[in-house]
This record gives structure tokens, C-alpha cells and sequence, in this order.
């Protein structure tokens, strides 16, 4: 099934809070996710593979994560959702190494950590590359899905690629997308079916 | 300049729930930009059987670009004729298309449009959208007109539509073109504005549906409706709680929306000496607003003890200016003492009205009204503990005003049906939806917010904040955002008991251009579009003033 942009974020920002992140976190998720994928990142699929481990409590990090490079391995959502907290005091002018599971929806969440603000970060880990900044992502190959990566301070690519407007996803991720945005709606019932949106069954005039 | 009227007099319920359309509603700015650009517009299909059903195409040409709408005709049981988003047929269905539509695209939108939120768009569709016919009046006109009569004047005015829509979709939804891919096209940039084209092509076929089926009654016989009585007739909309949570959802935009009228309104307010010609025309238009709201009816106690108050108001106003002989600051005067001596829906009339002659003033703000979201940073990080108490009791001081211990403060929940994920609205600790809640609560979450930051030592940062209680992170980018949007928060607490959601939706409605606000309960409204406008034919040639009826 192919969808728009609009519905992505809405069915991810869903899915997240389905999963039992908070509204907050679920919102990071909706735009991270939409991020990426514009920019031919996998980050849906990367997402419904970590859905089931992630932790969805408070973060397991430490602030000294981020300022003496703790290299621990930890799930995208909580180590990406933490860094873009601390970007704004972070310099990068040492490069900072984290290991990452799920890379392209790393990415996503670094990316959207990064708007309204002209920073770029430059990001490597193997023979993989890229370049992050608000609203685009710069890279030449597919990203791995676990590993260790380096960041540091770049200047802003003037890269202008043209971003992806519709998502094709494959029948079972669209699936369990569904399936876990479903948790977020109420079972429908007789009395809220009446009573909730406060009219009748017709209201013809 | 004179100082913008303060968002916490602006933004609170009451008026929210007391608003009217201006030069600024987004109606108003399509036909402006269509009688300024000398749109054109023409029917390129009517495939409408003997039956009544079948496929009509209006195409509008912009100096650019084409926009069809797409018309499919239903016929429809009445037992199946509900205004409900939990409805499954319509009389009518609709799209809006990207250019104009082939054979092709006829034939697979025919699949999927009429299923509307089961049915699948492309890039190609900008908005999806139904509508109803009055059963009031649809029947009554196709008579009268059948045997060769025009209808009463007081039958029109009495509903003031033929036909319905119950939801006019747009941006992205069930597959069709987002908003962000059509961001560089002008026409659309301001705010609604392929959905205001929707349902202004729809008004047109509604005409013309009508006459059709006249004709086919009475071949011989039927004419057409009168063009005076036509422009009477705008298009409906009924209006529920999916409205509502756009306005909590959305409070950047909503800020630009609201911050563009008030700096309108202090604009004008600010003109020092009002010349005899735009005071008179200010009169004339006060006048004609006060017959047109002599028409307008409402099933609702509230509304129709409001309008009673209005049409005295306006009367006390009308009083106000003949005995003010000076044109010196005369709308910064009329408007404070309307502050001090008229209801909300009168001032926020006033307000609307004195607009009217300073285009120069008052219309290049439309280009302000849009707010590109993507753009909308997350929480920064570094701001501390202390920093965002202070934020927070800088821009939230009149939540001091809520006691959380009554019960009644947090008496409703918002949540989402798994029925068609219609948006309703529960009683907390009855419907035991609390696990479903939406986060429509900003009062609440602020104060939970500030008062879990109060735990916190001052120089803690909210980054370090925010990874012990994430639950706050959707507040915490609240008040950051709100920081420099004040008008995107509304004063009141939208779980509280007393709760009138009508009160968002109309806020909402006012800035389309809605008219004729007749709430059928608190929590949905029919309204008009669209009323005394020109048909497609006549928007070049259009009375500017057209929203405030024909001249008397």
C-alpha cells in the first residue's frame, strides 16, 4: 500500500503511543520516522523491528552518555531522543561515539532534533557516512542496522535532493503499524456511540 | 500602532465561541484571489442519468494551473442519511483533482471516491469530500420549480442551503497529495484554500443538481432557480469533535490566525482621523449584518439568546456612532467602549466590520496565516529547570484560576472511536476510556508539568529533566512553542465539566467564513457557507461585501 507523508507521521505518532511511549516521545517518533523515510531511510521498517524490545519508561541513559562518549549499545528511540535533548550542549568538537540499534530511525530522530537550527552533524560508522541536518539527510549508501558510529561537528550540505512523497510499505509492516495504532482507539460502544459525540443517530434537517 | 488586544482576553472560550468571519477568513481570500487573477471556471461533464445519477467535472483555470472538482451523484436511501462521520453513503461525493482529470482517472476515482474514508486517493487529489441534501428544502424547490414557479424568499432564507457537506477532507488524508507538496503554489498557500475551492465548485453543483432534477420532473415546465434566490443559498456543513482538537493541536498556526486579525483589528483601530466615506461604509455594513442576523436561527437556547443580545447590541452600537459626531480615533473609541458596554459576539461584529474598508491594511496579512510545521522545533534541552518555571508562569498564570481538586475540572476525556476514529468526547470515570485519552488537555498537563519541575533542583537542565519524566516532553515543547505563539493557547481547560466544545469549533468556523452558527448540541454545529456569494460565473464581477447580504 502506498501512503502520503501525512498519514505515515499520524499512523507512527499512533503506533508509538500504542506501543506505550508518552504523547511527547510518540510525536518525536511520527516526525523522525517521516524524516527519514523522505530521505530513502527505512526507518518504518527499523521501527516495527524494534517495537517489540523498546523500553518505553524513563531513559536508561546518563547525561555523561553524551559528554565522555559512552560507547553503550541501546535502542534508537532512547539514545536518539536523549542526544537531540542534549545537542544544544553539545559541541562535537571531540567526536562522540554511541552504538546504535537502528540506524535509520537514528537518523530520523537526529534529524528532526535538528530543526530550526542551521547545525549539521557529520555521521560515520564503518564505510557508512552521512550528513544530518534539519530536514535532509546526505548519504551515498544504505545505512547498517546496528553499530558504532562517530559524531562530529560538518558544515551544512548545500545538497538539495529531492525528497520521497510517497512511502510504499510492505503489507506485514503496514500491519503491525495498524495493529499497534489500534490500541490508541477506544472499542466502539452503543452508549459511545450515542452519548460521545453528542448527537443522534440522525440529524437530517 | 495600538497595542494587540491581549491573548488572554482574546483566547478565552467565551470568545473563541463568539467569533465572525472578516476580510481574513479563508473564503474571502480565495474569491479575492479569483476576482483578482480572472479565474475562469466551466463544466466539462454533467454524465447525470435520468436517475440522477451519475459524474459531473468543474474545472477552475488559474492563470497556472487547473483544479477539477469531481463529482459523483448518489442516490440515497433516506433511512441511510445521517450527517454522522460514522455514516457510510451520501447523496454526493466529491474530489478535488490536480489538473483536469482523464477518462482514466474518472473511472478509478469512481471506484474510491464515493467509499470515502474507505476508498484509497493518489498525488493527484488534494481534498475528498461529501455532502447531503436539505431535506427541508431540497424536495420543496425541486417542486416549485417543476411547475414553473420560483420558491418564497422565506422558504430559502428559513435554511439557507441545498445541500450539506459533513466533511470536507484535505492534506495527505486516506492517500491523497500533502499539504508540504503543494506549499510553492501561491493559490494555495494561505490556509484551507483547496478545501474553500472544494466546496465553492460543490455550492455550484448543488445549484445545478437541483435545476436538473427540475427539469426532468417537468421538462416542459421547469425553469430555472432565480440568480437573486440563488445567491441566498450558500452550502451547510455539519461540524462535530473532529474540528476540535485541530485548534489544541495546532497552536502555532492557530497563533498566526488569531495574530493576523488582531493586528487587523489594531491597525485600524489605530487610524487617527476615519474619513466620512469609510465610516459611512462601516454604517451601511453594520446595517445590512443586523438583517442578515434578523434571519438567523438557531434550535439552540444559548445561541439564540446570543444572537437576541447581538441584534440589540448592534442596535446600542448603531446608537453609539450617531452620537459620536468625531472621526478622530473613532474605531479605537468604538471598540473600547464596546469593550465595556457590549456583548462578546457584538465586539467581536464590530471588530470584524470595521476592517472592511482598509484592504491596504488589513488583506496582505492572509499571506501571514500560514505556518509551515515541519519547521516547528523540539524541546531544547538546555533550558533549566528554572528557566521553564519562569516561562511557564510568565505565559500560564491564569491556570492559578483552575482548582484540579474539583472534580468537575477534569470531568471529560477526550478519545478516539475505533468506530470510522470518530473523535468523541467521554465522561472520565464513567466510560472508562481513561487508557484512550487524547492529549487535549493542556491545562492539566501544564500544571502537572510545572508541578513536577517544582521537584527539580533550578539548575537541572530539561534534558536531564526529560529522560527521568518523559511523560512531560509533550508539555514541556508546549510552553516552548507558546513562548513566542501567545495567541495559540486557549484560555480555559477543555476537560473541565462545563465544557462548550461548540465553543472551538466555531473559532475554527469563523476563520472559513462560516455564517448562520446554529448548534444542535454542545458539541456540534451546522453552519453556512458561502451565503450571498456569487456563483463561479460572477466571483470577477463580485460585490466585495457580499458576506453581509444584499443591499436592503
Amino acid at each position: 500500500m502506498t501512503w502520503s507523508g501525512n498519514e505515515l507521521r499520524a499512523q507512527v505518532t499512533k503506533a508509538s503511543r500504542g506501543l506505550g511511549f508518552d504523547w511527547g516521545r510518540a510525536k518525536y517518533l511520527g516526525e523522525s520516522v517521516l524524516r527519514a523515510e523522505r530521505h530513502g531511510l527505512p526507518a518504518t521498517q527499523t521501527f516495527i523491528e524494534l517495537a517489540d524490545g523498546l523500553d518505553t519508561g524513563p531513559s536508561k541513559l546518563g547525561t555523561s552518555t553524551f559528554f565522555q562518549g559512552a560507547a553503550l549499545a541501546t535502542d534508537a528511540v532512547d539514545l536518539g531522543i536523549t542526544l537531540v535533548d542534549h545537542l544544544p550542549q553539545l559541541d562535537f568538537v571531540e567526536p562522540i561515539q554511541l552504538h546504535v540499534i537502528g540506524y535509520p530511525l537514528f537518523l530520523g530522530i537526529v534529524c528532526y532534533g535538528l530543526t530550526g537550527c542551521d547545525r549539521a552533524l557529520y555521521v560515520e560508522t564503518g564505510t557508512f557516512q552521512c550528513v544530518v541536518q534539519a530536514n535532509l539527510i546526505v548519504t551515498a549508501s544504505a545505512p547498517p542496522f546496528e553499530g558504532a558510529c562517530h559524531l562530529s561537528t560538518c558544515s551544512p550540505s548545500q545538497n538539495s535532493d529531492s525528497c520521497v512523497s510517497r512511502f510504499e510499505l510492505e503489507s506485514a509492516v503496514c500491519d503491525k503499524l495498524n495493529d499497534l495504532a489500534s490500541r490508541v482507539y477506544a472499542p466502539a460502544t452503543e452508549a459511545s456511540r450515542l452519548a460521545g459525540a453528542g448527537a443522534g443517530l440522525n440529524d437530517n434537517d | 500602532m495600538i497595542a494587540l488586544r491581549k491573548p488572554d482576553d482574546v483566547m478565552r472560550l467565551d470568545r473563541l465561541g463568539s467569533l465572525h468571519g472578516s476580510r481574513l477568513s479563508f473564503l474571502r481570500i480565495l474569491l479575492r484571489r479569483i476576482q483578482v487573477e480572472r479565474w475562469s471556471f466551466e463544466r466539462t461533464a454533467f454524465e447525470i442519468g435520468a436517475d440522477c445519477t451519475g459524474h459531473a467535472v468543474y474545472t477552475a483555470h488559474t492563470p497556472d494551473r487547473a483544479y477539477s472538482l469531481v463529482v459523483f451523484a448518489h442516490q440515497l436511501d433516506p433511512e441511510h442519511r445521517t450527517d454522522r462521520v460514522i455514516a457510510n453513503a451520501w447523496d454526493s461525493t466529491f474530489t478535488l483533482f490536480d489538473g483536469i482529470p482523464t477518462d482514466a482517472d474518472i473511472d478509478r476515482l469512481r471506484c474510491q471516491v464515493p467509499l470515502q474514508e474507505a476508498g484509497r486517493l493518489s498525488p493527484s487529489e488534494l481534498t475528498m469530500s461529501r455532502a447531503n441534501k436539505s431535506v427541508r428544502l431540497w424536495d420543496a424547490l425541486v417542486s416549485t420549480l417543476a411547475s414553473g414557479e420560483q420558491p418564497a424568499t422565506e422558504l430559502i432564507d428559513e435554511t439557507g442551503y441545498l445541500m450539506r457537506t459533513t466533511a470536507v477532507y484535505g492534506s495527505g488524508k486516506f492517500g491523497a497529495c500533502d499539504r508540504e507538496m503543494i506549499l510553492d503554489r501561491p493559490e494555495l498557500q494561505p490556509a484551507f484554500q483547496a478545501e474553500m475551492l472544494t466546496v465553492l465548485m460543490i455550492r455550484q453543483f448543488a445549484r445545478n443538481w437541483l435545476e436538473y432534477e427540475a427539469y426532468l420532473r417537468a421538462p416542459g415546465q421547469a425553469v430555472r432557480l432565480d440568480d437573486t434566490l440563488a445567491t441566498r443559498l450558500g452550502i451547510g456543513n455539519s461540524t462535530g469533535l473532529g474540528m476540535a482538537p485541530f485548534l489544541i493541536n495546532h497552536p502555532v498556526l492557530i497563533d498566526h490566525w488569531m495574530r493576523a486579525r488582531e493586528t487587523a483589528i489594531a491597525r485600524v483601530a489605530a487610524i487617527r482621523e476615519v474619513m466620512d466615506t469609510d465610516r459611512a461604509l462601516v454604517m451601511r455594513l453594520i446595517n445590512r449584518q443586523r438583517n442578515e442576523f434578523k434571519l438567523w436561527r438557531s434550535s439552540d437556547e444559548t445561541q439564540s439568546e446570543a444572537i437576541i443580545d447581538l441584534t440589540q447590541d448592534l442596535g446600542v452600537l448603531a446608537d453609539w456612532f450617531g452620537s459620536s459626531p468625531s472621526n478622530q480615533a473613532l474605531w479605537a473609541e468604538a471598540m473600547q467602549f464596546a469593550a465595556t458596554s457590549l456583548c462578546f459576539e457584538a465586539q467581536e461584529v464590530l471588530a470584524s466590520v470595521m476592517l472592511e474598508p482598509y484592504a491596504e491594511l488589513v488583506d496582505s496579512l492572509a499571506s501571514e496565516m500560514a505556518v509551515d510545521e515541519s519547521e516547528l522545533r523540539p524541546v531544547n534541552g538546555a533550558l533549566t529547570v528554572a528557566e521553564s518555571i519562569a516561562q511557564i508562569d510568565r505565559q500560564y498564570h491564569w491556570l492559578d484560576d483552575i482548582h484540579w481538586k474539583r472534580a468537575d475540572a477534569t470531568a471529560l476525556l477526550w478519545y478516539v472511536s475505533e468506530e470510522k476514529l470518530e473523535p468523541r468526547l467521554g465522561v472520565r470515570n464513567e466510560d472508562a476510556f481513561e487508557v484512550h485519552e487524547q492529549p487535549l488537555a493542556p491545562a492539566r498537563d501544564i500544571t502537572a508539568y510545572r508541578q513536577a519541575l517544582n521537584l527539580w533542583s533550578p539548575e537541572t537542565t530539561l534534558a536531564e529533566f526529560l529522560m527521568r519524566e518523559p511523560e512531560h516532553r509533550l508539555a514541556a515543547m508546549r510552553v516552548q512553542w507558546i513562548a513566542a505563539n501567545q495567541y495559540g493557547e486557549i484560555r480555559g481547560n477543555t476537560i473541565d465539566a462545563s465544557l462548550r466544545p461548540i465553543d472551538l469549533l466555531r473559532c475554527k468556523l469563523s476563520f472559513f467564513g462560516a455564517t448562520r452558527f446554529d448548534p444542535r448540541s454542545d458539541r456540534w454545529l451546522r453552519i453556512t457557507l458561502y451565503r450571498h456569494a456569487p456563483y463561479l460565473d460572477q466571483v470577477v464581477e463580485m460585490d466585495p461585501f457580499w458576506v453581509y447580504g444584499p443591499v436592503q
